[in-house]
């Protein structure tokens, strides 16, 4: 089964062709079993794909959803105008994404064997998340 | 004999959804259509636009909304006028004692609500707003929340994308600048789309759930159009949301061109709870069709109708439907069939002007976070308290 390595190849392939010109939205859920496990560093991996794939870093992230409650989403806003939202639930592994470009758009929904191949971030962004985590409000 | 119990009297006409309304009723054997009507003093082209939808329909065209709201035949008014002229008309209607079904959304100020939902209450008709609550996906949704199968509810997500217009012409590079409270709506070529779509997942979860919104933070965009740069309207909005009780909510809305899905648009909602999540789709599960066929494309840009608004325009500019993809969720009621069907009960509608009015409260909660940075808190201060 693909991994989540595959589908961000992919996507980033996609990007690289601009077929769908200056991506200006992204939503990205991903469900696993346990999604408090790891919490920090997921969001933070999710956190720096989509500011990869918007080409620009986070300007501020809020964050929506006490963390005890297994399904916090990261709202991040981008100093270009785009805008995303990464959020985490309770589910068979699988991926939820959509990329919005202005000329249009990627859609992805399957199943995934695992989350473990989530692409590293760095532990400025992991901080930056734990603390709107924590204080349930805006980091800038 | 005719079994038509219902005398529906159209507020507004062509270049409306009021075109979609008309042929709903009109299908409906309970239902015959009266007469078109608007307010007296509406400018010219408004007046032709009327009068086409008359003429489409065969059936008079009233000039005066006051002396065709004198008719005894009349029993329903579809409400159909720009969102600026709602609040007034419908208060008009509604204390003419006829039954209301009503544009989305609703209305665009807070007093212009208020007095809709107060008229209704002293008149004691019924109301209804389109809404996505007649369909057979938003009623599967539902039985998923009361089968008690996702555990308890943990958060929701709902995106409806609209995919029409030409994208592509905006110019990016900077975030919009949102003033409070919205000002124009609706215009030839643009619609304040955080409202106009945004309405739709705001009251669904709203109805899915039972629990008002309790706070947002709202973002709105220009990422597609430049029409709507232009007229200083958003294309696209993000909200982030807590129900009464603090579940959190996230919705994306907006439209996003004519080629940016494989059909009409996404119209889905991941429902997530503590046991398991789930996705309900307007749009799956699907046959995909592959043929020879011509690739669709998109319809020429009508000079009155540049972003694809109206079925009429879209008939005109040689629209064709895409194929690729056919959904299995079986044809619901129409929306209007809902509404009569209330109405042959005596209840009142599950999107009464009352979820309605929240909704536009939720919207304009939206528009203030957007223009101040801030997370806004419901309800919504009132000017005289």
């Amino acid at each position: 089964m693909p991994s989540l390595t595959d589908l961000h190849r992919a996507v980033e392939t996609v990007l690289g062709t601009q077929r769908i010109g200056q991506p200006v939205f992204v939503r990205y859920l991903l469900l696993s079993g346990a999604p408090s496990e790891h919490m920090v560093s997921r969001l933070a991996a999710m956190a720096a794909s989509i500011g990869s794939w918007l080409g620009c870093s986070i300007q501020r992230a809020t964050v929506l959803g006490a963390p005890d409650q297994g399904a916090p989403s990261l709202i991040l806003h981008f100093p270009t105008g785009a805008c995303a939202i990464a959020s985490l639930a309770t589910g068979e592994p699988s991926a939820d994404l959509t990329v919005l470009g202005n000329h249009g758009a990627i859609y992805h929904q399957a199943a995934l064997d695992t989350l473990d191949e989530l692409p590293s971030s760095d532990s400025e962004l992991e901080h930056l998340i734990e603390r709107a985590l924590t204080a349930q409000e805006g980091a800038p | 004999m005719s079994d038509a119990r219902y005398g529906v009297l159209l507020l507004a006409g062509s270049h409306t959804h009021q075109e979609d309304y008309a042929a709903a009723f009109a299908a409906d054997a309970r239902c015959r259509i009266v007469a078109v009507t608007d307010e007296a003093d509406i400018d010219a082209e408004r007046r032709e636009l009327n009068a086409r939808l008359a003429s489409a329909r065969g059936v008079p065209y009233v000039l005066d909304l006051n002396e065709a709201l004198r008719r005894p035949d009349v029993n329903v008014v579809s409400v159909c006028v720009p969102p600026e002229r709602r609040g007034r008309v419908i208060v008009r209607c509604a204390e003419a004692g006829k039954h209301l079904y009503l544009d989305k959304s609703l209305a665009p100020r807070l007093e212009d609500v208020d007095a809709i939902v107060q008229s209704v209450a002293k008149a004691g008709v019924r109301s209804h707003m389109f809404s996505f609550i007649s369909t057979p996906w938003a009623h599967h949704a539902k039985r998923v929340l009361e089968s008690g199968k996702l555990g308890t509810l943990r958060a929701i997500h709902a995106d409806t994308f609209f995919a029409k217009g030409r994208a592509g012409t905006a110019t990016l590079g900077s975030p919009r600048r949102e003033d409070y409270p919205p000002k124009r709506h609706q215009l030839v070529e643009a619609k304040r789309e955080l409202d106009n779509v945004g309405v739709y997942p705001i009251t669904l979860i709203h109805w899915l759930t039972g629990k008002r919104f309790a706070t947002v933070q709202g973002v709105t965009a220009n990422y597609f159009f430049a029409e709507h740069q232009r007229h200083d309207v958003e294309d696209f909005g993000v909200l982030a949301c807590t129900l009464e009780g603090g579940l959190p909510v996230t919705i994306a809305a907006g439209r996003i061109g004519w080629l940016s899905h494989p059909a009409g648009g996404v119209n889905r909602i991941v429902l997530v709870g503590d046991k398991r999540s789930i996705t309900v789709d307007a749009n799956a599960p699907r046959l995909e069709v592959g043929t020879d066929e011509p690739p669709w494309t998109p319809p020429a840009v009508h000079p009155r109708d540049p972003m694809g608004f109206w079925t009429s325009t879209l008939r005109e500019s040689g629209l064709r439907a895409k194929g690729h993809w056919q959904s299995l969720w079986p044809p619901g009621s129409t929306d209007a069939g809902y509404f009569l069907d209330c109405l042959d009960a005596g209840i009142d509608s599950e999107m009464s002007v009352i979820p309605a009015a929240h909704a536009t409260e939720v919207l304009l909660a939206a528009y203030r976070s957007a223009a101040t940075g801030e997370v806004a808190t419901l309800p919504l201060s009132r000017p005289n308290g």
